[in-house]
């Protein structure tokens, strides 16, 4: 009994140390038949204390809907003072947030150098 | 809740079948050597949506093909490859892959994947050898990828470059619709140089996003030796989903361009109260665009786009409207304002939908018959005022019905389109030169009706190419022109519709026709027979009489079919020959399915309806007029000749008022060309009455076609003249 008392204090522990890199990975495939799973996942982050970073280098495929659901989530975390960090940026998805005119919206690194 | 996809898969599968139709019809119009460039968009942009749709829904296969299509469309419109005769096959056949690909997929059918696989080979091959001299392009330079799309390399340089201001307002449920905004972008991209502001002031908060609807909207500069046609090309597949406007504004270099600009000012006033509260929400969408849309994309990025955003598409305010109060500052467009919603005036609309729409004036019509029944048995000073509205109500009523069957009529050119294709495929496989001309594409039908008469259709415009039109030496032999011809033809004729098929060949051949029946005793050696009855005989199920079975038409089973076919949707086929120069093949067909003018008539307690399209006249014969032949029942002479008398109470087995031919009425119909006179008590009145199918009930009864409910509530049977007449020749015989 007691050991398992413990256990989620540890736990907690061990989220509150790690709750400052939240490091979200995009699949390879980001279309519609994906949207809802990834808007499920994101949503679980967005008022999140914590950081976040995404790590979309191995998408190879992004859709409207995908790229418009990463950007409301950007979009709210940075209204909270909790900005979203890029770790990696595949192609597709550049490519996807330039044509869809969201580059700066996304804050994608791109962008980012861009305003530096 | 996951969306499911599968409810939009019909949209796009009827979207995918009429974009492989044009670009069908594309690829027949490509000159071979010198196609037009803006021919070849539309083709790519076809391999495009369909590769994007096929992927949005899971159909892998379907994606990879149109992938490997859509990359040597690519090759043909950067000019780094030819368009050559074999490329033109190959790419035909890429059509027929995909349409079969698709009807698989639809039909929840395995695909082919061994015929996928060879034209995908062909692709590649063709692809990988486009640097080999014969397939190399040398009219058109070849540009760079890069290049071609900052350029728009397949624009045509009639014009100059041009600036195109375009708003696109995506409904919520575009995505759900198989459209991908940043696939148009993406095709819009490499018309021209593009720049694009997002709309992002309905995006709602990430916790009340729906992550498949589309929050998001766009205003896009395109400038680039554009055709407008090419833009909305772009944007066909999402028709209906959006709203959309294109402007062209001439280049910045124009100096003019300020004093030409035209806003109806309706828009004007309805856009000033959008401007005010102006908000910029992505402010770093920079842009060295013209001064127009800096102003225009602010007032669309207001928070009142918002709230309309949020509304019901039907409820949205006309896109124009937003810019209103920057109007003055605003370069001018040169063409009308151009709504994807509005712009063709037209809107897709489920077939069921329509089907219940015309099912309730049905109804109606019924609920008018027994008013009107129920208005002849009033009396009084209020009776007059009553039939006067029953009079109005009858003819509002008859205008909403053309009202729905016009919402339900679709040209013929839709069953047309496809013989352009199948003529050059015959004629090549033949070896013949066939022209093929059509007239009357624009004619109307119902949709069931027009669906059901493609088959019968083909198989009469095979029949023409492989039996009828000589090869062209023969042709030349007989001082014809070595080209023969095949004329399609459709007219509205009274209240049906005729579509004939027309070849200048040898025509039908009436003794091989005659010797083939005799000797499959269909005929009796002696039998004398007018050329009508020769000509009929091609109708009688299995016969043909084509030297050898070929995979094009010569199975025996093809006129009987043809014949049934078109008799199914209450039509009649009739032919016409002359040796040496030609048939022609006439199907005549009611214009819908759904209502019938009909003539009712008595019948002991009975009521029946006569469809009125086939009644020639009503008469009473004379006692003594009537003649009984031995093996033809009675027959009595009608306008120089005889006419057989078919007594419906005894093909019904009906108690009849009158027995005697004197005392009841004959009605002359027609069907199938032959004439006969329906022995009738009496003539009750002409109505519109709504066909309700017997067939799902009941089976089929020959003679039958469906049943009506009378004003009174009782029900009607429908007559089928052909299936009577043939009933009443069966009986004779026996």
């Amino acid at each position: 009994m007691s050991r398992s008392r413990r256990a989620p204090v540890a736990t907690k522990k061990r989220r509150t140390s790690a709750s400052r890199a939240q490091t979200f990975v995009l699949g390879a495939e980001c279309t519609l038949a994906d949207a809802r799973k990834l808007y499920t996942r994101l949503k679980k982050l967005v008022t999140s204390r914590a950081p976040v970073r995404i790590d979309a280098g191995k998408v190879r495929r992004i859709d409207t809907a995908n790229v418009q659901i990463l950007t409301a989530f950007v979009r709210d975390r940075r209204a909270a003072g909790r900005p979203v960090e890029w770790l990696a940026a595949a192609a597709p998805v550049t490519d996807a947030a330039r044509l869809l005119g969201l580059e700066a919206m996304l804050e994608l690194p791109t962008a980012q150098e861009a305003r530096s | 809740m996951a969306l499911d996809l599968t409810q939009f898969h019909a949209a796009f599968f009827d979207e995918s079948f009429e974009a492989l139709d044009s670009m069908e019809a594309a690829l027949l119009q490509l000159d071979i050597g010198a196609p037009d460039p803006e021919l070849i968009n539309t083709i790519f942009r076809v391999a495009h949506s369909i590769k994007g749709g096929s992927a949005t829904f899971g159909f892998t296969e379907i994606a990879s093909f149109t992938h490997s299509l859509e990359t040597l469309l690519d090759e043909l419109r950067g000019g780094r490859m030819q368009v050559t005769q074999p490329i033109s096959d190959l790419l035909l056949k890429s059509v027929d892959v995909m349409r079969a690909m698709l009807r698989a997929v639809q039909a929840k059918q395995p695909i082919d994947m061994q015929r996928v696989a060879d034209v995908q080979f062909d692709i590649e091959l063709a692809i990988a050898q486009k640097g080999a001299p014969e397939v190399a392009a040398p009219a058109a330079p070849a540009a760079p990828p890069q290049a071609e799309s900052a350029a728009g390399a397949a624009a045509p340089a009639s014009r100059g470059p041009r600036q195109w201001q375009i708003r696109f307002r995506p409904f919520r449920e575009l995505f759900a619709r198989g459209n991908d905004p940043l696939r148009m972008l993406s095709e819009l991209e490499t018309l021209g140089r593009m720049s694009v502001r997002v709309d992002a002031s309905a995006l709602p908060s990430f916790a009340a996003l729906d992550p498949e609807g589309c929050y998001l909207a766009w205003d896009i500069e395109l400038e680039g030796d554009i055709e407008e046609q090419a833009i909305h090309d772009v944007f066909d597949w999402a028709e209906g989903d959006c709203e959309l406007e294109i402007r062209c504004v001439p280049s910045r270099e124009t100096p003019a361009a300020e004093s030409t600009v035209e806003q109806p000012a309706g828009q004007h006033e309805d856009g000033a109260e959008t401007a005010e509260s102006s908000e910029v929400t992505n402010g770093a969408a920079a842009s060295e665009g013209s001064p127009v849309s800096e102003h225009a994309v602010d007032v669309l990025l207001s928070a009142s786009d918002q709230d309309k955003a949020s509304a019901a598409p039907a409820e949205r305010a006309p896109p124009a409207a937003a810019a209103a109060e920057h109007a003055e500052h605003a370069p001018k467009a040169d063409t009308p304002t151009i709504s994807a919603v509005g712009d063709s005036g037209s809107i897709r609309v489920a077939v069921e939908k329509i089907d219940e729409l015309m099912n309730t004036v049905g109804e109606l019509v019924i609920t008018q018959a027994m008013l009107s029944q129920l208005g002849r048995s009033l009396e009084g000073p209020m009776a007059e005022r009553f039939r006067a509205g029953l009079a109005q109500l009858e003819r509002n009523m008859r205008e909403l019905q053309d009202s729905v069957m016009r919402v339900r009529m679709l040209p013929i050119s839709f069953v047309f389109s496809r013989f352009p294709r199948m003529v050059r495929d015959l004629a090549q496989k033949l070896g013949k030169q066939v022209e093929l001309r059509v007239t009357g594409e624009h004619t109307e039908l119902d949709k069931t009706v027009l669906e059901k008469i493609g088959d019968p259709l083909v198989h009469l415009v095979r029949n023409s190419i492989d039996h009828g039109l000589e090869k062209p030496e023969v042709r030349v032999a007989a001082g014809k022109p070595p080209v023969g011809t095949v004329h399609l033809d459709a007219c509205h004729r009274g209240g049906c519709i005729a579509v004939e098929v027309r070849d200048d060949g040898a025509g039908l051949d009436k003794e091989r026709i005659l010797a083939k029946a005799r000797s499959r005793g269909l005929v009796g050696p002696n039998d004398v027979l007018t050329d009508e009855q020769i000509y009929e005989l091609i109708f009688l199920p299995g016969f043909s009489t084509a030297e050898q079975a070929t995979d094009v038409s010569g199975r025996g089973v093809g006129m009987d079919v043809v014949r049934r076919n078109v008799k199914e949707l209450g039509g009649t086929i009739d032919v016409r020959s002359e040796p040496g120069k030609g048939a022609c093949f006439t199907i005549t067909l009611p214009l819908t399915l759904a209502i019938v003018d009909g003539q009712t008539v008595s019948v002991g307690s009975e009521t029946y309806i006569v469809p009125l399209v086939s009644i020639i006249e009503s008469l009473q014969v004379k006692p003594g007029s009537v003649n009984s032949v031995a093996g033809c029942g009675e027959v009595f002479s009608f306008r120089g000749e005889y006419v057989p008398i078919i007594r419906l109470y005894e093909l019904f087995g009906v108690e009849p008022r009158a027995r005697e031919l004197h005392e009841g009425l004959i009605v002359i119909v027609e069907g199938e060309g032959r004439r006969v006179g329906l022995f009738v008590d009496d003539l009750l009145g002409q109505q519109q009455v709504v066909i309700k199918s017997l067939d799902a009930n009941f089976g089929r009864v020959e003679g039958i076609s469906g049943a009506t409910i009378l004003g009174d509530g009782s029900v009607a049977l429908i007559l089928d003249l052909p299936g009577i007449i043939r009933r009443a020749a069966t009986r004779a015989a026996a």
